[in-house]
């Protein structure tokens, strides 16, 4: 690939670290949303969960999320760039993965995240976003989020 | 970084004051190493997750002082660091940390906390004037 300059890796890097405050608030699903394009796509069919299209299923998915859980925490490290094309830009990351579910249940996993991006209009979002589970899962995972 | 127009040499000496931080509680030395990272009249305010809230460099010596003396292990590993505000002057940051202690004696904490450091810059190092703590994850 050419070679993802250093202010785009920053700024995709930006929106990993944003999407990890963003959940983990379990609040304000619009400051959440608006990481991601309109049309973007969310596949979590690797871990279990939903493949999403667009910000109305997503809104839907984290609506019941954090209507859900009492507690969240996302770590991520490890971060690394994928591939860049002069204008859309992908990054990775490891990431440790928390939750504890009103009723109880907690969840702790560990996956990798790929978040493909661009600008629009100065802001970079997400328009495709994937988990890839990189240990085995616990079953209180879809427990707590449902399947898929 | 993001959220506010801190300046990125502002945004990366406010993470490596972070680091120092971590590497100075977990090296168990000396609580002097913790004390100087911080201003003369620095807060500390741990009440999240039911430590002390501490007011000026007294006491915060004799805090980590009694860390040095009481624990045999220490891990402190941060990330998701972020900038939460920037004024020109004062700088804060948040960050996600994991944290792991043995006490000499009784049974070992994890802990999933956040970080958030206010820090100015005091000739030509960077202090931590208010260090907050608040839990992600149940405690205890």
């Amino acid at each position: 690939m050419t070679q993802m300059p250093q202010d785009v890796r920053n700024a995709i890097q930006d929106v990993m670290v944003e999407y990890a405050y963003a959940v983990d608030a379990l609040s304000d699903i619009d400051n959440l949303l608006n990481l991601f394009t309109d049309d973007a796509q969310v596949d979590m069919t690797a871990i279990g969960l939903p493949m999403m299209y667009g910000r109305g299923d997503i809104k839907k998915f984290f609506d019941t999320v954090f209507e859900t859980m009492s507690h969240h925490f996302h770590f991520m490290s490890n971060y690394r760039p994928e591939s860049w094309d002069g204008t859309v830009g992908a990054m990775t990351s490891y990431v440790i993965g928390m939750g504890r579910a009103n009723d109880g249940n907690t969840v702790t996993v560990q996956v990798k995240y790929r978040m493909e991006c661009l600008e629009q209009d100065g802001t970079w979002k997400c328009r495709h976003y994937t988990i890839t589970p990189m240990m085995p899962l616990p079953g209180s995972l879809t427990e707590i989020h449902g399947e898929a | 970084m993001a959220r506010c127009d801190m300046p990125r040499e502002v945004f990366t000496a406010l993470s490596d004051l972070m680091a120092d931080y971590t590497y100075a509680v977990d090296n168990r030395r000396s609580g002097e190493d913790v004390a100087v990272l911080f201003t003369d009249d620095a807060v500390i305010d741990f009440s999240d997750v039911a430590f002390p809230r501490m007011e000026g460099k007294d006491e915060i010596l004799a805090f980590y002082n009694g860390l040095v003396e009481n624990m045999a292990w220490e891990f402190h590993m941060p990330a998701n660091v972020r900038s939460d505000s920037w004024d020109g002057e004062v700088g804060a940051i948040t960050a996600y940390v994991i944290g792991m202690g043995r006490p000499k004696q009784g049974d070992g904490v994890e802990v999933q906390v956040r970080y958030r450091m206010e820090c100015v810059q005091q000739g030509d190092a960077w202090k931590c004037r208010h260090f907050s703590l608040k839990a992600m994850m149940p405690v205890g």
